[in-house]
């Protein structure tokens, strides 16, 4: 199986629509206005956010 | 910041199921504050900007020219093929309006009637005194506060991060949510300026759909929604797809947006001591066309009756405030669970099997699939069923 990691952001993607938080299980992505953060240490490398991501910025 | 500290109404969100929320209360009178955290209301666009013409009259709000800029005459399906099947009607159906000046046409209604509306203000929690909740904390330009009130209304979104601090579960599952993209285009040519087009394609867009909804002969909104586990992003669909359409690809794209639609991940519970949840924050969106608009305006309407009603009873309960969640199912949730049933099986169909579909029905069994109950549906399905032996195969095959 491959191991676990965290999501990787390439801000010059993200169109900052939201819908990496709408899916995220434990609120590890928090968006104000044009920046993402993700806390590492509530992020459960679930990898939903990468899924939702309407344009790759989460991979 | 120089704001009262008490009020009747906290809306956290200022989309139309909480501006929505807000003219309800200030015509009830009551004290009524709502927070936006974007610094505009009404933009960023995360919308495909087609309402209904139902929804106008349900709501009681005029199409005006100033947002309501085209109107829709009804709806063309296009099958993996290219064959067309035109649904038109000898009226007006809907319009496609612009989102940034319709927000800030109810907003102005609200602030007319009485509410106060603060933009570039987040909100970024609430406050519990024990089990309920009466309060918020908010930052605006870098400054925190908190204030009090009897009710919490989220109407923050999909993201719909407010409910979840409160307690409450509301995480958007990947199967029932859609990825969506969209183009703004000028300078494009399509064949049916006065209908919707929408294009239906496993390959261009996996359980979804692709849209053309027009502003003008040669500009419209062009976007495609998928399911939101698919590996391959909205945008990638939509890029693709556009390369098979020369009267697109040579187009403009003057706004970019995203966005993810809650599809049919219906909640039981939609209150809290103290709190209320309204609109995509509840997953309130027509789970077959993605469209929220209407529904999350209408819930609105539904969740200002009882926060009054709480208000004169001074009851402020999750259990008075439940009421909310029956009286909605009445009015529409029950509704939207049979619609989700229809997109189950629809979702099964295959890109060949559709064919067969759009070959043996007219724009006027669409209709009744699109707006009758299951049952009507099926009636009209076992009709052509009789005439067309291909049709028998595929239901036995999808319906079993
Ligand atoms: C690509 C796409 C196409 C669509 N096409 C259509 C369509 O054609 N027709 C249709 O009817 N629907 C469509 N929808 C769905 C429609 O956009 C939504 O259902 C509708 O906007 C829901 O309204 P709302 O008020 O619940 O949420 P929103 O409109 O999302 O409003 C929520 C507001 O809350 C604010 N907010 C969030 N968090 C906070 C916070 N912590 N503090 C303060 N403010 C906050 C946000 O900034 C936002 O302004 C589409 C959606 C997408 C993504």
């Amino acid at each position: 199986m491959e191991e676990k990691r965290f999501p990787e952001f390439k801000s010059d993607l993200c169109a900052y629509c939201g819908a990496c938080v709408a899916v995220c299980p434990v609120l590890a992505l928090d968006l104000k206005e044009t920046k993402l953060f993700l806390d590492k240490n509530k992020c459960i490398k679930c990898m939903s956010c990468t899924k939702i991501c309407p344009v790759g910025a989460l991979k | 910041m120089n704001l009262e500290k008490e009020w009747d109404v906290i809306v956290v969100g200022g989309g139309p199921a909480g501006l929505r929320t807000a003219i309800k209360c200030a015509e009830k009178k009551l004290k009524v504050l709502l927070l936006e955290k974007d610094q505009e209301l009404g933009s960023p666009v995360r919308c495909g900007e087609g309402l209904g013409i139902g929804w106008f009259n349900r709501l009681g709000i005029k199409p005006k020219p100033e947002f309501a800029v085209h109107p829709i005459n009804g709806a063309v399906l296009y099958a993996p093929s290219g064959k067309e099947l035109v649904v038109r009607f000898d009226k007006i159906s809907g319009y496609i309006i612009e989102r940034r000046m319709f927000e800030k046409f109810l907003a102005r209604e609200a602030a007319s009637k009485g509410a106060r509306i603060i933009a570039k203000t987040t909100v970024t929690d609430v406050i519990k005194e024990g089990e309920q909740i009466i309060g918020v904390k908010a930052v605006h330009a870098g400054e925190e506060f908190e204030l009090k009130s009897k009710i919490v209304v989220a109407a923050d979104g999909v993201e719909s991060v407010i409910s979840r601090k409160a307690g409450l579960n509301t995480t958007n599952n990947l199967y029932h949510v859609d990825s969506g993209f969209q183009y703004e285009m000028a300078g494009i040519d399509f064949k049916h300026p006065d209908l919707i087009s929408l294009y239906f394609s496993n390959k261009y867009a996996r359980r979804g759909y692709l849209w053309i909804f027009p502003k003008g002969k040669d500009y419209a909104n062009v976007g495609v929604g998928i399911l939101g586990s698919d590996e391959k992003t909205a945008k990638k669909y939509l890029d693709d797809w556009l390369e098979t359409q020369p009267g697109l690809k040579k187009g403009s794209k003057i706004v970019v947006n995203a966005g993810c639609i809650p599809v049919g991940g219906f909640l039981e519970k939609m209150t809290l001591n103290g709190l209320i949840i309204v609109g995509d924050a509840a997953h309130q969106v027509n789970p077959i066309h993605g469209g929220g608009m209407g529904i999350a305006m209408e819930a609105a309407d539904v969740a200002s009756e009882i926060i009054a009603e709480a208000i004169e009873k001074k009851d402020f309960s999750d259990k008075f405030l439940s009421k909310y969640t029956s009286r909605w199912y009445e009015k529409r949730g029950n509704k939207l669970k049979d619609i989700l049933k229809k997109r189950k099986m629809l979702e099964e169909v295959s890109d060949k099997d559709f064919e067969v579909l759009v070959n043996s029905l007219n724009g006027e069994d669409v209709l009744k699939i699109a707006h009758g109950d299951l049952i009507d549906s099926a009636k009209t399905i076992t009709k052509k069923l009789i005439k067309n032996p291909k049709l028998v195969t595929l239901m036995v095959k999808y319906l079993k």
